[in-house]
């Protein structure tokens, strides 16, 4: 997956100074960074969230697998099957456990009528949920702890197979329990899913990152692999980043 | 020791605090609380009161007029009253069936156009034509219910459509009188939606119709059903543009949309209050109270209709 020269500006104000890098398929890369730097903003611009909010307007390239994500004649709705995101907060629909599962993949004629439930109960499982709801498949998600929503986002996400996962922050409201959790699942979905996950968190990074993309104020500090960003940075920024003396 | 302690600490029983600056002292005197306290909870329940006696008075008043015809023939009798047959029994059935039949004569044309209305402004019109439409939906509202009955009069009734009076006419500007409140309670509603649920729908590749549709729907759905029964109230309750519309008449609403005047519960009130014959003002007060109950009847409609959706949403930060 590649980022070419890509910029967003906000009506008069640049958010990204041109970004470019190459993320590995099917690793784990983190995005880290002082708040405001412009981490989400880089996120959103992968499945073209920004399409939608007015004065945003975004340039350069990011290819997913050889496809221009920006290319003429590029189906949103089917790149955003492809490309799933998980956001800072939990944000469950108004349905029932299970329909907020198969929604999405409902939507997209991804599964018949009487799929449904094996695969709410695959998703489900594979998120280590299931044993928690499969007595409450049909009630409302709003009256499970924090954790557990962002858990069944996770679930929903993964229901429609993406092939890139992006997380803004995904564990920045939780336990350190449920924390721990979704790193486990991020590290064993990695294994077919090329996932880019926005971190506040440098001891998360360096849990689980394949490589660290570090931002600063719109523009790249440094990419390397996680190993060397942590232990031996290029750039002094990178450093004192790490050490703490800035961010 | 001891001597510098006591410096630095008040004693005890000196009475002050260590952090009594002595500035509020007075609003903490527990004698001013308690009054302050009393006053605000004293208010609250006047309040209260304001409310729930002007209620359980008319409430009360209605039930005691009309309480020789509380009885089954209210609902299987009509409201013609036979001066040579007084003792014969009446009731509101003509009333009833036709305000029925114009409830849902508005809930078909207004709700309709209403809820459409009100989705387009807020999730699909440009920024220009939204302003337009709000505006003119806002004056609308604003309009005199009397002056729309005169409009009716002049173009639907006996003018270029000559519909003379009849429940289309009387439909269609009851509808025009509540279109404003449905489409103002189908905005808030859909409006006020947590733009983190349009986000999540958008970033699963949701199609925009299936989002309104499964995503936002629950959360707006109390709103709109509330802006329909208030539609539906105001329906029930509005007299003046039927007079020029519908007129009245005693007689069964019969299922033809022009040239048949209609009846309705506030005509029953409005035309028999005027007879000279006590039992005509227990018909009165009878109608007014059945307006009343249907009103009752269609607030716990709408709680049943948005049960579900309120489960789905409970504890939902919104
Ligand atoms: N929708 C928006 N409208 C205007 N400015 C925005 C918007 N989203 C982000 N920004 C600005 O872009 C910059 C980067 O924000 P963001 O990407 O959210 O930072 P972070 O690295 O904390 O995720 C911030 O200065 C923010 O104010
Ligand atoms: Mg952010």
């Amino acid at each position: 997956m590649d980022v070419r020269d890509l910029r967003v500006l906000y009506r008069e104000s640049e958010l990204l100074h041109g970004v470019s890098y190459s993320f590995r398929p099917n690793a784990v890369s983190a995005i880290v960074g002082p708040t405001g730097c412009g981490k989400t903003t880089l996120l959103r611009s992968i499945n073209r969230l920004h399409d939608s909010t007015p004065g945003m307007r975004v340039t350069g390239s990011v290819t997913i697998g050889g496809e221009e994500v920006y290319g003429r004649g590029v189906g949103v709705r089917g790149l955003r099957r492809k490309v799933g995101m998980l956001f800072q907060r939990a944000n469950p629909f108004p349905q029932s456990i299970a329909d907020n599962v198969s929604l999405a993949p409902r939507a997209h004629g991804m599964v018949s009528r009487h799929q449904v439930a094996a695969l709410v109960e695959q998703h489900l499982t594979l998120v280590g949920l299931w044993d928690a709801v499969k007595d409450r498949l049909d009630r409302s998600p709003f009256h499970l702890s924090g954790g557990q929503q962002q858990l069944l986002c996770l679930a929903r996400t993964l229901a429609l197979s993406p092939e890139v996962l992006l997380l803004d922050e995904p564990t920045s409201a939780l336990d350190p329990d449920t924390t721990e959790h979704i790193e486990g699942l991020v590290k064993q979905l990695s294994e077919r899913v090329t996932v880019l996950i926005v971190t506040h968190n440098l001891a998360q990074a360096n849990r689980i990152a394949d490589d660290v993309l570090f931002l600063m104020a719109g523009s790249v500090v440094e990419f390397a692999p996680a190993q060397t960003f942590f232990q031996n940075p290029a750039d002094e920024r990178s450093r004192a980043y790490i050490t703490g003396r800035i961010g | 020791m001891a001597a510098v302690s006591s410096l630095r600490f008040p004693a005890p029983h000196s009475g002050l605090s260590r952090f009594d600056d002595g500035l509020d002292r007075a609003q903490r005197s527990p004698l001013i609380r308690r009054m302050r306290s009393g006053i605000f909870w004293g208010l609250c329940g006047l309040a209260l009161l304001a409310i729930i006696v002007p209620l359980l008075d008319m409430v009360w008043t209605l039930i005691s007029q009309a309480a020789p015809l509380l009885n089954l023939n209210l609902f299987t009798h009509g409201s013609a009253i036979d001066p040579a047959h007084l003792s014969a029994p009446i009731g509101v059935e003509d009333g009833i069936l036709g305000s029925l039949l114009l409830g849902l004569g508005v809930l078909i044309v207004a709700g309709i156009i209403g809820v459409l209305a009100g989705l387009y402004i807020v999730e699909f019109a440009p920024p220009r034509p939204r302003a337009v439409m709000r505006f003119c939906s806002e004056v609308l509202s604003g309009v005199p219910s009397i002056v729309i009955g005169l409009v009716g009069y002049t173009v639907l009734v006996n003018g270029p459509l000559q519909w003379h009076y009849s429940l289309l006419a009387a439909v269609i500007s009851l509808s025009v009188i509540t279109i404003p409140y449905i489409i103002k309670n189908t905005e808030v509603a859909f409006d006020q939606a947590p733009r983190s649920l349009r986000e999540g729908a958008l970033a699963l590749g949701i199609s925009r119709f299936t989002t309104i549709r499964k995503v936002l729907l629950p959360t707006a759905l109390p709103g709109i059903v509330g802006g329909l029964i208030l539609a539906q109230a105001i329906a029930m309750g509005e007299t003046a543009p039927l007079l020029f519309t519908a007129n009245w008449t005693d007689a069964n609403p019969v299922l033809k949309l022009t040239n048949n005047p209609e009846p309705y519960l506030t005509g029953v009130t409005y035309n028999t209050l005027i007879l000279p014959y006590a039992q005509a003002h227990e018909l009165a007060a009878a109608a007014a109270l059945v307006t009343v109950g249907i009103i009752l009847v269609l607030l716990l409609l709408g709680r049943a209709a948005t049960a579900r959706s309120k489960r789905m949403t409970e504890r939902m930060d919104l």
